[in-house]
């Protein structure tokens, strides 16, 4: 099996397709099987790289805590890329791996040709920054104390989950049973090294409004937790383009996969071609009606 | 030419197609016209009917502004249904549209299959609320003083049109040469007798709440008067579902119309054929995560 190796683990990966690269990044409930309908389609034209995060078998599972983190979670896209001879590519994150994908265009921008983020954001409003952290602690007691059968079931009826469920039953089940086949610990370990300590999207504003890698920020209307950091991205960081897709929950390429593919086949040529350009200063005049 | 008679306001209609009723609700500074895409793409399957709305020609233009307002706007749709024998339409409409596709679900919503809502929202910011006035009776008075041809100079280059020049300048020139045709004291009456008075979204809160019409809201990344407003109708209101579309302006129908002809195909579908459901309810739990026990 093939392996990409970063530092403190080894990463399982697939491939599919040539031409230019793009990797994607997976959700925390997720894993590299996630993305089958987009490499499926964008194997057709383009080389597809999915790989397990680190705590999600085949990839290792480190030990300890201190192995998990947000910025590792980003500096592993590289290592990737640079076990398998990539110098840029197109990365496409959902979720905790929206974060990663962010950090990534922050940290590692000479790398990314384009940023494509679903879904990321939760635990960012800081209203709600305090509750975020300790279910996420209760959360992380669970897959220790009781296992991956019980700790999952919460997941099962979660306010933006359940759309895929009343959307696509089988996709639904699907998710479930791969969900079921992850590491407990892996799991526990993500929760505390990750996203206990991972910063709010807010906090971010001075490099996004710097960064220029072209970024398409994607979000479900339904998947509350996104939205105020999507609206907030799209306001200050001028290379970011912003889909919120209707009636649709937190994963939109698992739930809407044909409409997930068209636009992002959409951005992606559009940056390749060379045409992609920053938003227009023009457009941010404040102006309630016509020009100043 | 071929009008409908809304209470003794002659108002222009095109038709086209055959099939359930789709009735499109044109924005300030459009007319029939912009829905140019739509109708020859909803033809297909649809019974398509666009209308001037009273101000723009060859409908009739009142001369006093008192023959103008929100309510007029939402009752001219229904009146144009009636004039056709048509008892219920999925409703679509731009901007000032919009508003009116809104309000015609909360006073009409037994005519209504469904509404499309395309960038609504102007004037409801609490915080821009006096800079919006300010600048309509601006607005308002440069039509008055100046002519449409000059009027509009300042308005066609608006911080949510310059998506479309950027875009399409082809689309982006029709528009302008089309804005440049109509009546300026339409535009005024319009814009001082129905967009300076009408309500701001977020006072319709308890009318969104409990209405029951299918709704789908479309907005650009780039409007930026119309994000907050459409979050806040996808979050009152259970019927509602919201597109943001991505890297665009004001009036998606035209800035974007593939992608918004496939959207609103594959809702007014679903609606037709009664598979169509409100939000369920256990999305609104206020968890962080996970379902609360």
């Amino acid at each position: 099996m093939p392996y990409a190796k970063s530092t403190g683990a080894n990463l399982y990966y697939e491939e599919a397709g040539k031409g230019v690269p793009i990797v994607f990044v997976h959700e925390f409930s997720g894993d590299f099987r996630s993305w089958e309908a987009q490499m499926r389609y964008f194997s057709r034209r383009y080389r597809c790289i999915a790989f397990n995060a680190r705590g999600y078998p085949p990839s290792d599972v480190p030990a300890s805590t201190s192995s998990y983190s947000y910025v590792a979670a980003a500096n592993d896209i590289a290592a990737v890329m640079r076990q398998l001879g990539v110098a840029k590519a197109h990365v496409i994150g959902c979720s905790m791996g929206a974060y990663a994908t962010l950090q990534f265009g922050l940290r590692h921008a000479r790398m990314a040709r384009s940023l494509t983020t679903v879904g990321a954001g939760a635990g960012s409003d800081p209203a709600k920054r305090a509750q975020f952290l300790k279910n996420t602690i209760a959360t992380a007691q669970r897959f220790e104390v009781e296992g991956l059968g019980p700790a999952m079931k919460s997941y099962r009826n979660a306010p933006n989950r359940i759309q895929l469920e009343n959307k696509d039953p089988r996709a639904f089940r699907e998710f479930f049973a791969r969900f079921s086949e992850h590491s407990a610990l892996g799991h526990a370990r993500t929760l505390r090294g990750v996203q206990m300590h991972r910063p709010s999207i807010y906090s971010f504003e001075r490099g996004l409004a710097r960064m220029k890698v072209p970024t398409h920020v994607v979000a479900g209307d339904e998947d509350d937790g996104s939205l105020g950091p999507a609206l907030f991205i799209k306001r200050v960081c001028p290379a970011a383009r912003l889909t919120i897709v209707p009636a649709t929950g937190h994963v939109v390429n698992l739930e809407e996969p044909a409409l997930f593919n068209r636009i992002t086949d959409d951005f992606l040529a559009l940056v390749d071609s060379g045409r992609w350009r920053p938003r227009d200063p023009r457009s941010l005049n404040k102006s309630t009606m016509a020009k100043r | 030419m071929p009008y409908a008679n809304s209470k003794g306001v002659q108002l222009y209609y095109e038709e086209a197609g055959k099939g359930v009723p789709v009735v499109f609700v044109h924005e300030f500074a459009g007319d029939i016209r912009s829905w140019e895409p739509q109708l020859r793409y909803f033809s297909r399957r649809y019974r398509c009917i666009a209308f001037n709305a009273r101000g723009y020609l060859p409908s009739d233009v009142p001369e006093s502004v008192s023959q103008y307002s929100q309510a007029i706007a939402a009752d001219d749709i229904a009146n144009v249904m009636t004039d056709l024998g048509v008892r219920k339409a999925h409703i679509i409409g731009c901007s000032m549209g919009g508003y009116a596709t809104l309000h015609f679900g909360l006073r009409h919503a037994r005519m209504a299959r469904s509404l499309t809502v395309i960038g609504a929202g102007y004037g409801s910011d609490p915080d821009k609320r006096a800079q919006f006035l300010k600048d309509n009776d601006v607005m308002a008075r440069r039509f008055e003083e100046l002519g449409t041809a000059e009027a509009i100079s300042i308005y066609q280059i608006g911080p949510a049109r310059v998506q479309y020049q950027n875009k399409d300048p082809r689309g982006f020139h029709e528009f302008c040469e089309e804005f440049a045709e109509h009546s300026a004291l339409g535009s005024a009456n319009t814009l001082r007798g129905v967009q300076g008075r009408r309500p701001t979204i977020y006072s319709l809160e308890r009318g969104l709440a409990r209405m029951k019409v299918p709704t789908h809201i479309v907005s650009g990344d780039e409007d930026n008067n119309c994000l907050e407003p459409g979050i806040f109708i996808k979050r009152v209101c259970p019927a509602a579902r919201l597109t943001v579309v991505a890297a665009t302006g004001h009036a998606v129908n035209v800035e974007e119309p593939d992608l918004f002809n496939s959207l609103t195909d594959d809702f007014l579908a679903l609606v037709d054929s009664g598979r169509w459901r409100p939000r369920d309810p256990r999305s609104l739990n206020k968890s962080t995560m996970a379902r609360k026990s």
